[in-house]
């Protein structure tokens, strides 16, 4: 063989360069590479890692002088072959066992670094297996380059095993990262939520308390009785929406007995022209509803029937075990729900209320027949803990 | 000799009625109320009837409201409007500097509007028929819709627009497709539900309206079409029609 030339140099290095930034390109994109073309997980991770290996390899091989021995003993396309055949075998046989050990249940319940460890030395102890044949056969059966491909192996096997190790802690720091982000986010998340409802809460129509003060106006002359039931009644009401502060959840009791007052306020306001009835299974007392979502379906039913019409209105509110969950009905006898039902802020309200507390536990129907109500159930009963 | 007003209490609330005869009772050497009613068509009968020299008008009532009942009237009385809060109502009665008194009533804005009264003999200038056309405007603004009542059997769905994220047309029928997937039929024309639907909701295809809120990509297509992605649970894919691309591009100012 001849003397190498200056741009058998310049080929060489440049093709190594290229092999290993093609090797390192595909380290770096080692899990997303061929994600869309090849389904089977394993196939996919072993034909990626025999490219990485190959690019690598290939690159690092000028390194050692048993390179250019190699290519003087058997010519450059026995050099390519055989890097072909060194690939593959390591690739099915090394990495397959070692990645079976890694990903092994028992391995994976050790520590970070006894399992780093333990696939460290399997690394060097498969890399030996496989070598030794492969270098005793490819050098003559001369026994000389097996004492050096001992160290070579123990000496590659380690630099995968600790960049396997490196790569792994970085894996393990950026999922840490990308966990806290998420738990930020989510609580982010929460907090909107609760700026939400905190929007969505007190929402009583300011027209209606003017009208009711109004109302008490005359009455404190006229009806001393009815002026103190309506004060009263009008100060539980606003209690009730203003002191949401730290409960987003009322139970069907005290969302019935808001239901009551606010229909108390409204009988006075129009002198027993409205008429309701309430009926609740006692069992369903202490479950968990969202705050102020009957107060607005009940308006409604008053502003369908007796606001409507002007006529002698009757309400009736039931509550009732349903399936696994509850059923609040409210029907009036006003005339039947348009099929261009539009609904107003307050119906939207409760749609919004349901949506953050009991998202896809919910529904709500709007029915003519054989009663005109409006039905909400609640597919997920959840109690009040706080009342024993 | 001073003039004795003749005046008819309107209000759909029997208290507030009361209240309002009661508090003119103060004033009966200037105001003698006649009649009252409890509605908007009760109210047009009795002030053709009556004819008063001034009405207390309430404005929110159950048949008709005030403003309709003014537009009815063949004589035009003094008018003192009564309402809760109204922004937009009193918004108009500033402009127009008509009478009115905010519930809960106090004695001594009452009182303002009788001197007046009993002073000029009128109040203000009398209401303009164009003026009121403009307050009712005003104070119709239309209720945004919210949501997309379906019909089924007798049973009414809503279905807000903010959870919808398409409409395909199939048939003689459509379907409403949900964020979360749900799907929901309905028997109305897509041209008709476009009319009606807020102008987020686009046509991007003789059978296709997106809402244009739950876009998540937009990619050119081949054949002068684009292709949406929309953002629901199934990560929707729609190409738009041919005849749409111009309309898309203005639209998205592409």
């Amino acid at each position: 063989m001849k003397e190498p030339t200056i741009l058998f140099y310049a080929i060489l290095i440049t093709t190594c360069l290229l092999m290993a930034m093609a090797g390192l390109y595909i380290l770096a994109n080692f899990s997303r590479l061929f994600r869309g073309r090849i389904r089977n997980e394993i196939a996919r991770k072993n034909v990626v890692v025999w490219l990485a290996i190959f690019f690598i390899s290939g690159a690092m091989s000028p390194m050692s002088s048993g390179f250019f021995y190699l290519l003087y003993l058997k010519g450059w396309w026995n050099v390519v072959l055989l890097q072909l055949v060194s690939t593959t075998v390591h690739t099915l046989i090394v990495y397959n066992i070692v990645r079976y050990v890694a990903t092994h249940r028992v391995v994976k319940k050790l520590s970070f670094f006894s399992h780093k460890l333990l696939v460290l030395v399997v690394i060097i102890v498969m890399s030996l297996v496989v070598n030794l044949p492969l270098t005793y056969f490819v050098y003559n059966y001369n026994s000389l380059f097996l004492k050096y491909s001992v160290i070579s192996c123990i000496y590659l096997g380690g630099a995968t095993g600790l960049i396997y190790t490196v790569i792994s802690y970085l894996d393990i720091e950026r999922q840490r990262k990308i966990d806290e982000k998420e738990l930020e986010l989510s609580l982010l998340r929460e907090s909107k939520i609760k700026a939400e409802l905190d929007a969505l809460h007190s929402k009583i129509n300011p027209h209606f308390l003017y009208n009711a003060l109004n109302s008490i106006a005359d009455l404190s002359i006229t009806d001393g009785k009815k002026a103190r039931k309506m004060t009263i009644a009008l100060a539980d009401l606003f209690r009730y929406s203003i002191n949401y502060s730290n409960n987003n959840y009322s139970t069907v009791k005290d969302e019935v007995e808001m239901a009551n007052v606010y229909l108390q306020i409204e009988k006075i306001r129009f002198e027993d022209q409205l008429n309701y009835f309430l009926k609740v299974e006692d069992e369903l007392n202490h479950y968990l509803v969202p705050r102020f979502v009957l107060q607005p379906l009940v308006e409604n039913a008053v502003k369908h029937g007796l606001k409507a019409t002007g006529q002698m209105t009757e309400i009736n509110l039931e509550v009732k075990k349903a399936n696994n969950g509850l059923v609040i009905h409210i029907a009036d006898n006003g005339p039947a729900f348009p099929a261009s039902l539009n609904p107003g802020y307050g119906v939207k309200s409760v749609y919004d209320k349901l949506d953050l507390l009991f998202t896809d536990n919910y529904e709500m129907h709007f029915t003519n027949q054989p009663v005109k109500q409006v039905s909400l159930y609640i597919h997920k009963l959840v109690k009040d803990e706080s009342v024993v | 000799m001073s003039q004795l007003f003749k005046a008819i209490v309107i209000d759909d609330e029997p208290a507030a009625r009361r209240l309002m005869k009661s508090l003119l009772l103060e004033h009966r050497d200037v105001i003698e109320v006649i009649g009252e009613a409890g509605n908007g068509r009760d109210a047009i009968a009795a002030i053709e009837e009556l004819n008063p020299d001034v009405i207390f008008l309430d404005i929110q009532m159950p048949d008709l409201t005030g403003f309709e009942v003014i537009g009815k009237l063949k004589i035009k009385p003094n008018i003192i409007f009564t309402t809760a809060y109204e922004q937009y109502a009193i918004k108009a009665f500033e402009t127009f500097s008509i009478d009115y008194l905010l519930k809960p009533i106090k004695e001594e804005r009452l009182e303002q509007s009788i001197a007046k009264l009993k002073q000029f003999g009128r109040l203000a200038q009398p209401i303009d028929l164009a003026g009121l056309q403009e307050i009712i405007r005003q104070f119709h603004v239309p209720q945004k819709a919210v949501a997309l009542p379906i019909k089924t059997g007798d049973r009414i769905n809503l279905v807000r627009f903010e959870t919808i994220s398409y409409m395909e047309a199939s048939d003689k029928y459509v379907y409403i497709y949900t964020i979360d997937g749900q799907k929901h039929l309905t028997d109305q024309s897509l041209t008709t539900l476009e009319e009606k639907l807020p102008p987020h909701f686009y046509r991007i295809q003789k059978s296709y309206i997106i809402n244009k809120d739950k876009i998540k990509e937009m990619h050119r297509h081949f054949n002068s079409r684009y292709l949406f992605i929309l953002n629901d649970k199934l990560g929707t894919k729609l190409t738009s029609g041919r005849t749409y691309h111009d309309a898309i591009r203005a639209e998205f100012g592409l």
